[in-house]
Order: C-alpha cells, then sequence, then structure tokens
C-alpha cells in the first residue's frame, strides 16, 4: 500500500533535517558522536570507524581493543557513506511503522484505526530518534531490523520475519527475546493456527539465517573465537563499564568481586523473565508483548541508550487508544523530561567540571529508569484493563482494582 | 656416673630456660599503614624501631619493613633522601642502609596477613616472607591511623582486631613463633588487641579506648610532626636503657617506664595470653623481642683458672644446643617434607597454568582495493537477494 | 634477604679495598668516573663498572665478579641478556644537549626491563619472565614484581640484542613499571638522591671475542646531573636561603638596574667544587682490581677544556687527551691514597665552555584535551639539522585503560622551513590491549624532515575501572609510561650500526573515579529501582481486576473493621455520656 502524500511530507522534511545537519555542521555531529547517553561501547561510532580502520589493514578487528560490533556492519559502513545509511534507517522504520499500524486491527471498542502521518510523525521528530541518527549510534541498524521483523510478522510473511529477528539477534543479541511474542503475532495476522510444525519450520529458518550470518562474519575476519568472545562476550558478560543511562554500570564498578558473576547472571535472568511471563499473560495481543518487552528492554539490558529509547517511543503509538486508561501519564513524562534534561548537565558536572561525582549521573539514571518503568507498568495496567473492560463492558469508566 | 651428670645436664637445661626465653632466631615485623605527606610521623616511628632492632643485631633478612609511601624521596621533603624522627635531625633514618620490603602499594591488608600466616602463591621471594619456625621470637609493631578495634590501611581499607587475632591464632596453630610481642602505636590503640586469643602473646598499645595517641613535636623545616608521643619515649626508654644486647632490662621495666603525664594517653599492656601471666612477661628481657638472640657470653679472660670453667661451660651448653637442634631437626624434616611435597605439587600445577601467549604487533598496512572490498560487496548483494527472493518462495 | 650492595657505595667500598681475594687477570674488571660540568652549574657525574666472567665458570656458578645473586636469578630465569634500568627525573635536552652513552643506558622513569629469555614456546618465556620479575623486585627492592603480563610487550623494532648469541631461540620481553619503584633503597648518599636526573643500568650480555672463550659480562652505569650549588649545602640545612647582597650578581643590561633593583644572574657562575662537596667525600685511591696501567687504569676523567686550571691533591697522575680528541684529562690514582681536586669558579663570560653534543632530535609528548572521559595524546619531534632528515620508531607501550583510536593518528608539521613534501609516518605496528589483560602496544616508524618541528597527535578513550582496581590513592591518577624512541640508521665512527635512544617523560592519567564510599548504598539503591519496576509490572500481571466494590474482604480488612465499629461505639458513648452531662 502506498504512502499517503502526507507522510511522504513527513518523510521528506526528516530527511532534510537530518542531511541538512550532517553535512551542514559537523560539529554537531562529532560532539553528538562522544555523548555517552547516545553512543555506548556496543554502538559507538568511533569504535566503529576502529575496528574499521584495522578491518581495511587486513588485521582482525576482534583481536582486543575497543570494537564490540558485528562484522556486517564493517562491511556497511565501508562500502556506504555513514549519513545516507542512518537517515534512510530512520525513514525505513517509519515506513514499516505505518505497514504496522495500517495492517493493525484489534477487537476492543476503544480501537480506532490508525492515522500513519501521525505514527511515521511520532516517530521521526521525536528528538530521541533525532539524537540517535545524529549521534550515528549503530543500535540504529538493530532497530530496524526489528521493526522489520515486526512489519513482516504483520504482513503474514514469515520468512521476513525470520530473517529480520535473525539479523536484530546477530547485531544486538537482546532481540531473540522477541521471537515468541513475534510467532504468535505472525500467526494472528496470517489468522494461522500456531502448529508445531509451523513454529518448528519458523525456528528452523531464525537459527538457520543465524547461522548463515555467522558464516559470513566468520569468512570476513578469519577468527572464530575472537569474534564471539569480543561481540557477544562482552555484551553477555559487561566487561567494558563506561557510564551510560542504564543500571549495570555503575552496579558492576561498586560490586565487590566475589559476587560479580552471580548478579551478572541474576540480572540477565530477571531481563528474560519478561519474556515468559507477558506472552502468557497476553496471548491475544502479541503486538503489545512485543511493545512491552522492547520498553523493559530499554530499561534493564547492559548498554542502552537513546536509540532503544526512541525504538520504544516509536512503537508506543500504535497502542495509543488505551492512553484514557492510563493513571500516571503526567508523571512519567515528567520524570522522563526531568532526567533527559539533568542527566547530560550532571554528566558535565562529573567529567568535565570536576565539581560533582559519579553519583549525581548515577541518581538521574535511577530515575530516568523508575520514569521509564512507569510508562511501560502503566500502558501494560491500560492494555489490561482494555482486556477485562472487553468481556465487562458495564465496566468502563468505573473504579477498578487490582487483587 | 652417669647420673649425676645427666642430672647436671638436665639442671643446666633448666636454668637457662628461667632467665631466658628458649628462642632461637628473632624476626621484626615493622609496618606503617599510613600514606600522605602530613604522616611523616608515622613512618619515622616505624624507621626509628628499624634502626633499633638493627642496632640490636636483627639482620635485614630477618626484618619485614612495609612503608606505604615514600617521606624520603617526596618532592616536599626539604632534606632529600633522610627520614627524621627528631627536630635536631641528628640521625637520619633512611638514607644509610634501609631494605624496604613492602613499599607503596603493596602495602595492603591481603599482603599483611598473607605474610603473617605465610600463605602465598609461586614465585613470592624469600625476602618479602616471614620465615619463621617455632623457636622464633617475633615482634610486630604497627602504627597509623585507628580507632575502636580497627587501623586504617593507606586510607582506603581497614585491618579489624579480629582479623589480627586469627592471624595470630593461625600463626600459633602453625607454630610460626615461639611468643610474640605485638606493639600498637595509634589512636585507640588498646582496643586493637582485645580480641587476641592466640597463647604466647604480650600485647601493649599506646591509648585506651576513646583515646587519641598525639604527635610528640613537629620539626619546623620538613613543616610536619616527626614522631608520635608513646613510641618517642618508648625509644627513649631503649635508646637510654637498652644499649647493646647484654642488657639486662626486661618489659617489665619497658612498660613500669610509661608515664601518663608525658604520654598524654593511657598506655596498655595485655598480659593474660602469656604463659605465666604477668610474672613471666614481666621478666623477659626486652632484647628477647628487639635484639638478635646469640648464644655466646663475653666473660673476663684475664685468669687462666677460668679457662677450664669456660671449656666446662662451653661443654654444657654444647651439648644443650645439641639436644634442642636435633628436636627442631625433627620438627623441621618433617616441615621440609611437607612444604617440598606442596611445592612440586604447585609447581606442577603452575605449569599446566596457562600463561597467555605474549602476542607481537601487527603490522597495519592500507591496502588500496581488495578481494575484501568486492567480497563485501557480494555479502551485501547476496543477503539482500536472500531477502527479497526468499519472502516470495517461503511460506 | 640482603639486597645487593648500592652501588655507590660499591664504589668506595671498592676504591678502599685493600686486601685482594686473589691476582686477577687485565680484562676482568674495569671502573671509570667521567665528570662533565654542564651549563648552568651543573654536573653530569657517569660511574661505570663493568667485569667479566668465563662462560664456563658462569655455567658452573662459579660466580668471582659476577653477583651471586643476580646470577642465580638469572639462571633460574633462564636469561641469556638483561638489561635493567633505573630512572628518575628528567633530562633537559636544550640545557645539557645529547644524552650520555646516547640514551642507551637509560630507561624509563621507574624501572625498565628488558630481556633475552631462552625457551622452546612462548608460554614458557612468559613464565620465566615472571619468575625473573619476582626474583628481581625481591633482589633490588624494587616493585618489580608488578610488571605482570598486563605491562609486558614484544618489541620488534625496538630493541636489538647487544650481545653475541648462539642459540636461536631467544624471546625478547620488555615491561616497564613506570613511577617510583625503590631507587631510594639502592642509591646511596644524599646528594646522589638530590639529583636533577639519575639512571642507574646494569646489563649483562654474553660476549665472545674471537680465539677466545665466550665471557659474561655485567655493565653497571650511573649517571646523574647534580646541581653543584645545591650539593655543596651542607646536609643538616639544605634548604636555600637568600643570598647576602653583596653577594648578588646583577644583570647590567637591565632598564631598571640600580643600587635597590637587581636582576640576578648567578646562573651565569658556576661555583667551586671538588669531590668531598659533590659526594660527600673523597675519592678513596685506586681500586686494586682494575688495571694497573694502560688507559684502562686512568678512572677518573674530567672533560673539561685544556685551557682550564685545576689544583689536584697528591694522589693522581694526570693524563690529558691528545690533540684532536676531545679534550678531557683522566687521572690514574694510587690504591690506598684518598685523592681529591679543586675545580674552581668559573663563569661562562670568561671560561672557554666545553662543547656538548647536540641530540639529534627533540622529543616531548604531551596529553591533550579536558575532562575525565577521553583526550589526545601529542608528541612533538624537532630536527634541528638543517640538512639530515631523522628516521626513528616511537614506541609506546599504553595501559589497557587508555584507549588510542589509531584511526585517529596522524602526523603534521607545524613549522618548517624545508620547502618540499614529506611523507611523515612510514609504517605502523599495533597491538591492541585486551581489558584487564594486557596493555596497547604502538611502534611507529616515522621520518622527520631537516629543520621542523613535526606533530603527532592520537585521540584516545579513557576507560572507567572497577572499585577494587583503583590504588588507595585513585585521584592521583595512573601514571603512563615514557615513550622510547629509537633513532635508526645512525653509524658510530667505524661505520657500525649505532643505537641511539632517548625517552619521553611519563605522563599522569587522569581517570574518572566512582564514589568509593558508596558499594553498599549502590548496590542497594539498584536493587531497589529494579525491585519497583520488577514488583509493579509482576502485580499488574498477577492480579485479577475487581470493580471497586466487589472487593471481597479479608480477613485483616474484617478486624479493622470490627475494631472501628468498637472504637466508634466507645467513643459515642463517651461523647454520648458528657452530651447527656452538660445537658
Amino acid at each position: 500500500m502506498a504512502p499517503q502524500p502526507k507522510t511522504i511530507a513527513a518523510y521528506v522534511a526528516a530527511v532534510v533535517l537530518r542531511l541538512s545537519i550532517f553535512y551542514f555542521f559537523p560539529n554537531i555531529i562529532s560532539v553528538l558522536i562522544d555523548r555517552v547517553e547516545i553512543s555506548t561501547p556496543i554502538s559507538s561510532y568511533k569504535r566503529l570507524l576502529e575496528g574499521l580502520f584495522l578491518f581495511e589493514r587486513g588485521v582482525s578487528p576482534y583481536d582486543g581493543g575497543v570494537f564490540h560490533q558485528a562484522p556486517l556492519l564493517l562491511v556497511i559502513f565501508e562500502i556506504l557513506p555513514p549519513a545516507a545509511i542512518f537517515t534512510l534507517l530512520d525513514v525505513l522504520n517509519a515506513h514499516n511503522l505505518t505497514v504496522i499500524a495500517n495492517k493493525l486491527r484489534l477487537p476492543t471498542p476503544r480501537f480506532q484505526k490508525l492515522d500513519e502521518t501521525q505514527i511515521a510523525t511520532a516517530y521521526l521528530f521525536n528528538p530521541f530518534t533525532i539524537l540517535s541518527c545524529l549521534g550515528s549510534s549503530t543500535t540504529l541498524v538493530t532497530n530496524a531490523a526489528v521493526i522489520q521483523a515486526v512489519a513482516s510478522a504483520a504482513a503474514g510473511n514469515a520468512f521476513g520475519a525470520m530473517f529480520a529477528i535473525a539479523l536484530g539477534t546477530y547485531l544486538s543479541l537482546y532481540p531473540a527475546l522477541l521471537l515468541p511474542p513475534l510467532i504468535l503475532y505472525w500467526a494472528q495476522s496470517k489468522a494461522a493456527k500456531l502448529e508445531t510444525k509451523n513454529t518448528l519450520s519458523l525456528l528452523s529458518l531464525y537459527a538457520g539465517m543465524i547461522a548463515i550470518l555467522l558464516l559470513v562474519s566468520t569468512l570476513l575476519v578469519g577468527d572464530l573465537k575472537n569474534f564471539i568472545s569480543s561481540c557477544y562476550g562482552a555484551q553477555i558478560s559487561v566487561t567494558d563499564l563506561t557510564p551510560n543511562i542504564g543500571l549495570w554500570w555503575y552496579f558492576f564498578i561498586e560490586i565487590f568481586d566475589a559476587f560479580r558473576s552471580f548478579f551478572i547472571g541474576v540480572f540477565w535472568i530477571h531481563l528474560v523473565g519478561y519474556v515468559g511471563a507477558l506472552t502468557v499473560r497476553l496471548p491475544e495481543q502479541p503486538l503489545f508483548v512485543i511493545i512491552a518487552l522492547l520498553g523493559l528492554v530499554t530499561i534493564f539490558k547492559p548498554y542502552p541508550s537513546t536509540s532503544d529509547v526512541s525504538l520504544y517511543l516509536g512503537v508506543l503509538p500504535l497502542y495509543k487508544h488505551v492512553m484514557p486508561l492510563t493513571r500516571y501519564t503526567f508523571l512519567a513524562a515528567s520524570v522522563l523530561l526531568y532526567s533527559s534534561l539533568l542527566g547530560p548537565a550532571f554528566y558535565q558536572i562529573w567529567i568535565y567540571a570536576g565539581s560533582g561525582n559519579a553519583n549525581f549521573f548515577y541518581a538521574i539514571t535511577l530515575v530516568w529508569s523508575l520514569g521509564l518503568s512507569m510508562l511501560v507498568g502503566d500502558s501494560l495496567f491500560a492494555v489490561l484493563r482494555d482486556e477485562w473492560e472487553m468481556l465487562r463492558p458495564e465496566m468502563r469508566g468505573k473504579e477498578v482494582r487490582q487483587i | 656416673m652417669h647420673l649425676p651428670l645427666l642430672l647436671l645436664w638436665a639442671l643446666s637445661l633448666l636454668l637457662p630456660s628461667l632467665v631466658h626465653s628458649a628462642h632461637t632466631s628473632n624476626w621484626a615485623v615493622l609496618v606503617s599503614t599510613s600514606r600522605f605527606w602530613f604522616n611523616y610521623r608515622h613512618l619515622s616511628n616505624t624507621l626509628s624501631l628499624y634502626r633499633t632492632v638493627k642496632r640490636l643485631g636483627i639482620p635485614d633478612s630477618q626484618i619485614l619493613l612495609l612503608l606505604p609511601d615514600d617521606m624520603a624521596c617526596n618532592p616536599r621533603n626539604a632534606f632529600p633522601g633522610t627520614v627524621y624522627s627528631n627536630a635536631d635531625r641528628r640521625m637520619d633514618l633512611y638514607g644509610e642502609n634501609v631494605e624496604v620490603d613492602y613499599r607503596g602499594y603493596e602495602v595492603t591488608v591481603e599482603n599483611f596477613i598473607r605474610l603473617l600466616t605465610d600463605r602465598w602463591a609461586d614465585g613470592v621471594p624469600a625476602s618479602k616472607r616471614l620465615l619463621t619456625d617455632e623457636g622464633s621470637n617475633v615482634l610486630i609493631y604497627m602504627t597509623g591511623h585507628g580507632g575502636n578495634e580497627f587501623l586504617k590501611f593507606q586510607d582506603s581499607e581497614e585491618i579489624s582486631s579480629w582479623d589480627l587475632a586469627d592471624a595470630f591464632s593461625q600463626m600459633r596453630e602453625k607454630r610460626r613463633f615461639n611468643e610474640l610481642l605485638f606493639m600498637i602505636d595509634t589512636c585507640q590503640a588498646n582496643t586493637l588487641y582485645r580480641q587476641f586469643y592466640a597463647q604466647g602473646v604480650i600485647a601493649t598499645g599506646s591509648s585506651e579506648e576513646d583515646e587519641s595517641s598525639y604527635s610528640h613535636h613537629a620539626d619546623n623545616d620538613v613543616g610536619v610532626a616527626v614522631i608520635d608521643r608513646w613510641t618517642y619515649y618508648v625509644l627513649q626508654f631503649l635508646e637510654n636503657e637498652v644499649k647493646d644486647l647484654q642488657s639486662e632490662k626486661t618489659l617489665g621495666d619497658l612498660f613500669d617506664s610509661y608515664d601518663v603525664e608525658k604520654i598524654h594517653s593511657r598506655p596498655g599492656v595485655r598480659w593474660d595470653l602469656f604463659p605465666g601471666g604477668e610474672q613471666a612477661g614481666r621478666n623477659r628481657r626486652v632484647v628477647d623481642f628487639f635484639g638478635n638472640v646469640q648464644g655466646v657470653e663475653v666473660q673476663d679472660r684475664d685468669s687462666k683458672d677460668s679457662l677450664k670453667e669456660d671449656l666446662d661451660g662451653l661443654m654444657i651448653l654444647v651439648k644443650e644446643y645439641e639436644t634442642f637442634a636435633a628436636a627442631q631437626e625433627k620438627n623441621r624434616t618433617m616441615r621440609d617434607e611437607y612444604t617440598v611435597q606442596r611445592d612440586t605439587a604447585s609447581m606442577g600445577k603452575v605449569q599446566g597454568l596457562h600463561h597467555s601467549k605474549p602476542v607481537g604487533p601487527m603490522r597495519l598496512k592500507k591496502d588500496s582495493f581488495s578481494l575484501r572490498q568486492v567480497a563485501g560487496a557480494a555479502i551485501l548483494a547476496g543477503l539482500g537477494s536472500l531477502w527479497y527472493f526468499g519472502s516470495k518462495v517461503v511460506i | 634477604m640482603k639486597c645487593l650492595v648500592s652501588l655507590p657505595e660499591a664504589l668506595w667500598v671498592l676504591l678502599t679495598f685493600v686486601s685482594c681475594l686473589s691476582i686477577v687477570a687485565a680484562t676482568d674488571y674495569f671502573e671509570r668516573l667521567d665528570l662533565t660540568p654542564l651549563p648552568l652549574g651543573s654536573l653530569l657525574a657517569s660511574f661505570e663498572f663493568r667485569s667479566n666472567e668465563s662462560l664456563e665458570a658462569y655455567a658452573s656458578q662459579d660466580f668471582r665478579y659476577f653477583p651471586r645473586s643476580l646470577g642465580q636469578v638469572l639462571q633460574h630465569a633462564g636469561t641469556k641478556e638483561l638489561h635493567l634500568r633505573f630512572t628518575t627525573g628528567r633530562w633537559d635536552t636544550e640545557t645539557w644537549g645529547a644524552r650520555p652513552w646516547d640514551g642507551t643506558k637509560e630507561g624509563a622513569t621507574g624501572v625498565e626491563l628488558w630481556a633475552w629469555i631462552e625457551s622452546d614456546t612462548e608460554q614458557e618465556a612468559m613464565r620465566k619472565w615472571l619468575t625473573l620479575n619476582q626474583g628481581l623486585s625481591g633482589l633490588f627492592c624494587a616493585s618489580m614484581n608488578f610488571i605482570d603480563e598486563t605491562r609486558t610487550t614484544k618489541p620488534s623494532l625496538s630493541f636489538q640484542r647487544t650481545g653475541d648469541h648462539r642459540n636461536a631461540s631467544l624471546h625478547l620481553l620488555h615491561g616497564v613499571l613506570p613511577g617510583k619503584a625503590g631507587v631510594a633503597s639502592l642509591l646511596d648518599g644524599h646528594k646522589v638522591f638530590d639529583a636533577s636526573w639519575q639512571s642507574m643500568s646494569v646489563d649483562v650480555r654474553p660476549r665472545c671475542v674471537s680465539g677466545q672463550n665466550c665471557l659474561v659480562e655485567i655493565d653497571q652505569t650511573i649517571d646523574m646531573v647534580l646541581n653543584i650549588a645545591r650539593a655543596k649545602r651542607p646536609r643538616e640545612d639544605p634548604i636555600p636561603r637568600p643570598v647576602q647582597p653583596y653577594e648578588l650578581i646583577c644583570d647590567e643590561t637591565k632598564p631598571y638596574h640600580s643600587q635597590d633593583t637587581c636582576y640576578p644572574i648567578d646562573a651565569l657562575e658556576t661555583p667551586a667544587w671538588s669531590l668531598k662537596d659533590v659526594f660527600g667525600r673523597p675519592a678513596a685511591g685506586a681500586c686494586p682490581l682494575a688495571e694497573e696501567g694502560g688507559p684502562e687504569a686512568k678512572s677518573l676523567c674530567l672533560n673539561i677544556p685544556h685551557s682550564q686550571g685545576v689544583w689536584i691533591g697528591a694522589g693522581g697522575f694526570e693524563v690529558r687527551s691528545p690533540p684532536g680528541e676531545a679534550e678531557k684529562r683522566c687521572y690514574q690514582m694510587i690504591a690506598g691514597e684518598p685523592f681529591d681536586f679543586d675545580m674552581p669558579k668559573t663563569s661562562v663570560r670568561t671560561h672557554k665552555q666545553i662543547e656538548l653534543e647536540e641530540e639529534l632530535i627533540t622529543a616531548e609528548r604531551t596529553m591533550t584535551g579536558h575532562g575525565a572521559a577521553k583526550g589526545g595524546m601529542r608528541t612533538v619531534f624537532t630536527n634541528p639539522s638543517a640538512t639530515e632528515p631523522v628516521n626513528l620508531v616511537l614506541f609506546e607501550s599504553l595501559p589497557w585503560f587508555l584507549r588510542p583510536f589509531m584511526h585517529t593518528l596522524k602526523a603534521q608539521i607545524v613549522e618548517s622551513e624545508f620547502p618540499f613534501e614529506w611523507e611523515i609516518i612510514k609504517d605502523l605496528y599495533y597491538r591492541p590491549a585486551v581489558d584487564r589483560r594486557r596493555g596497547t602496544q604502538i611502534e611507529v616508524v616515522l621520518s622527520i624532515p631537516p629543520a621542523s618541528v613535526v606533530m603527532v597527535t592520537y585521540d584516545f578513550d579513557k576507560a572507567i575501572l572497577r572499585y577494587t582496581e583503583y590504588p588507595p590513592d585513585a585521584n592521583r591518577g595512573f601514571i603512563v609510561a615514557p615513550a622510547v624512541v629509537r633513532i635508526l640508521d645512525k653509524a658510530d665512527a667505524s661505520g657500525n650500526a649505532k643505537a641511539i635512544y632517548l625517552r619521553t617523560t611519563s605522563l599522569l592519567l587522569a581517570l574518572p573515579t566512582p564514589d568509593f564510599s558508596m558499594p553498599y548504598n549502590v548496590i542497594i539503591l539498584t536493587s531497589t529501582v529494579m525491585a519497583l519496576a520488577f514488583g509493579s509490572i509482576f502485580n499488574i500481571l498477577i492480579r485479577r481486576f475487581v470493580a471497586f466494590d466487589e472487593v471481597p474482604e479479608n480477613k485483616i480488612g474484617k478486624l479493622v473493621k470490627s475494631a472501628r465499629l468498637r472504637v466508634a461505639t466507645l467513643k459515642e458513648k463517651i461523647t454520648g455520656t458528657k452530651a447527656d452531662k452538660t445537658e
């Protein structure tokens, strides 16, 4: 389905905005590339350039050093110019969101057909999205893979969905958590029943795609062991503790050495545990499970950044019909605004001015996480209440309790 | 004929042990726990004790000196290469012959406890180890900033009285000392030895709970306080009363010399862990801990009659030491066998230990155009076509 | 264990040695002291002690002039060639000229050690290297046990074997422990400690002269630059006091010079000095172990112009250098007789100064940028020669928490009188760091054009460390080892390849620090936030919805309700009674 003219206008405006800053204000770009809120050890553009430097000289970029990203990115960034890549990816994401929006049909009476221009604009002109794009965070490629997977699933394209989610997993590991709700979503869109045969073929497609990608990577860089330990091991064992907006870095700086492995395990189990819980609780709304999981991943993954937040805030408007049921929207929005303004300020006084210490910035990351968790929890509550009201329509507008 | 000789011999064995402790070596562990220039006095406390034990004969190989900072070569030191413990600057404690075994960041609680209990990884040189045995008298002196049952190490970690008590009891279990004299000069020092429970330990500290220990005086040119009060008066006693190894001054004399008016805090002594209690402890000579044991007695050599007496006395001493040495040997051979076994076992482990291969640098030369770029483009094209056609072919 | 006897003490001990162990062969022991006055009242004193041992005697542990303790450590660690350096201070190239020994006897500030170790595999070489470091740390009372795998590199270009080795399976390993590492216990003498720059080196290498058996040679040098005026201050009172007004020498060319305004230029004068002034005692005569005659027996040399007059004591014969060579005079001392001389006061205005060799290149390295997150490294090379370019290798061994970005490495000419284009970076050898296991090693081959100043820069990121990885004084920062510059393609007078080295200063790297008082608090706070998020989502998922009025009562609710009812009735009763009463 061709996009509407208004949507195309939004795309053009977004492209113009990004490309003009890329070409006319390179100082802003270099400042944004260095900001810890935007680039993390696993998504930093500077580290990608370093890996590219070694790759171009025939040396494995994974034997030590700072590069912890997938080799496919090296190939992409060696051939294509970065500004074009990031801008096009943003537009692709917006387009895929409109695809999902157009295909979305929910049985609840509150649901109204979504306006694709609104969805696209909400994503493209979200300040977090713009900052991530200009800051050249390579998580954008993962985001594109994730949204593409959801869009393919919405269109009933199993191969596309598995291909894209395998690509996402290959790049950033966490999209593997979206596999169960994704399969359910595909089944729902295709109006197919989910049998063992289907599921197994989908999973084998997924596994096959990952195998192909790993094989290709090994051919590119040569040594498998260093690649796996540097790229995926670094993400799992969190050895690089560079400050970011997440909860892991300061915790693992201060933790006693004897408990380090234990807590790494605990934090990962905590994150992974949400997948099963949400999928089992909301099997009829797998899209919302994906949305909620994206939000939870943004809070609890080891190296979150503004691009993860921008992804979450981009998919959240798909469920705007439950907004009347939310309780703490204003509070969550204020907390998020507060922390996004104070975070950079406190980082500045810790690292550059020296008049504050790490606790200031750490406190802001706590507040930020609380704000995001409020948003996730609140939207989850709203969706559950909406689901309940479908069963008991007389409860609309009444006060409820959860027991 | 045998019996009286045996009896005499047995008596001669008894007699010395009443007056002298039956120790065969002397070791000293001297620890300063403070870093930074304004804690100059803690280092000079330790170095003064170091000088004293060296003066009284303990060799460097049996002294373990732990100094966390370098005052002598500190850029703030107006007298480079020197550490003074007195404002008259008559005696340089550092420059001539000092062997610091643990310096700087090596002075940590972990290293100190490992040193006491001798639990080390392989490869630690002997100069850093306390190689005592059950005939060794050990002097342990600690100084720094402390509090109620703790002592700060380098302003970043602490050792507690329980840690010390457990370390000493481990030493007692492993028979690593004959008798131990523990001296500590910090604030609330006496609380540090409150928890000791190993036998054979005499402990003394400079101040009671809730009492601070004070510095004695400062040197205006060095710019900081150069000695602490309690250590100053202990040293005064040692310098004036214990001039050499023949000194018969006892620990009782030393502790009686404490003058609360001068020290400005109440030093304490703990006798209850010592076999024989306060009575036996007070009779121990100061040089039993501060000096090096020597089996030689210098006597008047003029008269010839005494020659025979000397020879007889020498025979008795020789026999006495032979039996003692034989007993030691038995213990030591068992211990040595054990250490040899342990060493070979750990050597085997070390060889199995995987030391990472040292990697040399790689030469970086940019290849202008390469197969790599073509391969990259091909891979991207391949993936793209896989995406496109796959969606069409598969469900 | 007794430390290796400190070397200046060794000098005095040997000089006062009266009873010999045995008559020795002529080439077995050599010692020399070279004194070179430097501008602005400084003095370069270079001690050298060299002794040989035949390879058979060494292998059978028959040590005579070779220190037994060192020999045993080297044999235990399978080390065939050893170079150990202890250095503190900064060599002022502008004032003092070229480094002594062409920089070959200098090390990084702190301890620098490189050795050729014989072993079959690289892992075993590393193991032996660690054993060597442990042994040497105990021997020299230096914290060399801190040179572990994270501080060890395998330089490829920067160091070369200087000994003659038969065996080919030798591995070179190099380690630096920058900062202070125990020099205090070794260099005795408070005058020595007051030096502006001091370097002690120990070199052990095999030497095979053709037609003879192989020897193991140990070469120890101590070089120091002393400030004469400071050395002359009494030890009890080394604090500089103001000079008396009548002793002030003023610069009369200044416009404001007058009776009560003075710009002191006493730096142009070097005070009078003698061995006793500078070292605290005179030379105690020749060493009986050294040669009796010939050029090697002149063990004390003064590098001063022939026109300079010196008062010498009775115990030495003077021999001046022949014309055509660098001007210097050497003294042969008599065994057992103390020897001293008096250098009179000299002034740069009236006395001829010895010509100092000019350094081929000057290198300065600094960190740029601000903040605790990232920075840049900048090395500035100055080539003073108008015609000769300088080819050099810049070797840097960086700690793992300093993460350089090699893609930002660039070299640019800052100022030049050389009109042509020049390619500066010729080659790059790079070994990236692995977090907590090994550091970065960079070797850049550069070519500096004549009469130019070249700046080589790259960016780096600073890592944040774990709580326990910071030293007790964390906010001081970490020391980054000096860079080693090796000048290539230089030959000495006889055409053999000559090694010329210089080292930059070490740097202090300030890393971002966490709050060290906070471990429990951080664990609690982060866990609380995670629990809040988890708890709220868990509750939302688990609980079921009911209308407000449909909430079933539970026991506690019932109890509370009945309690409230009772309190209300009680209240009513009391107030009711009161009401009754008032009414």
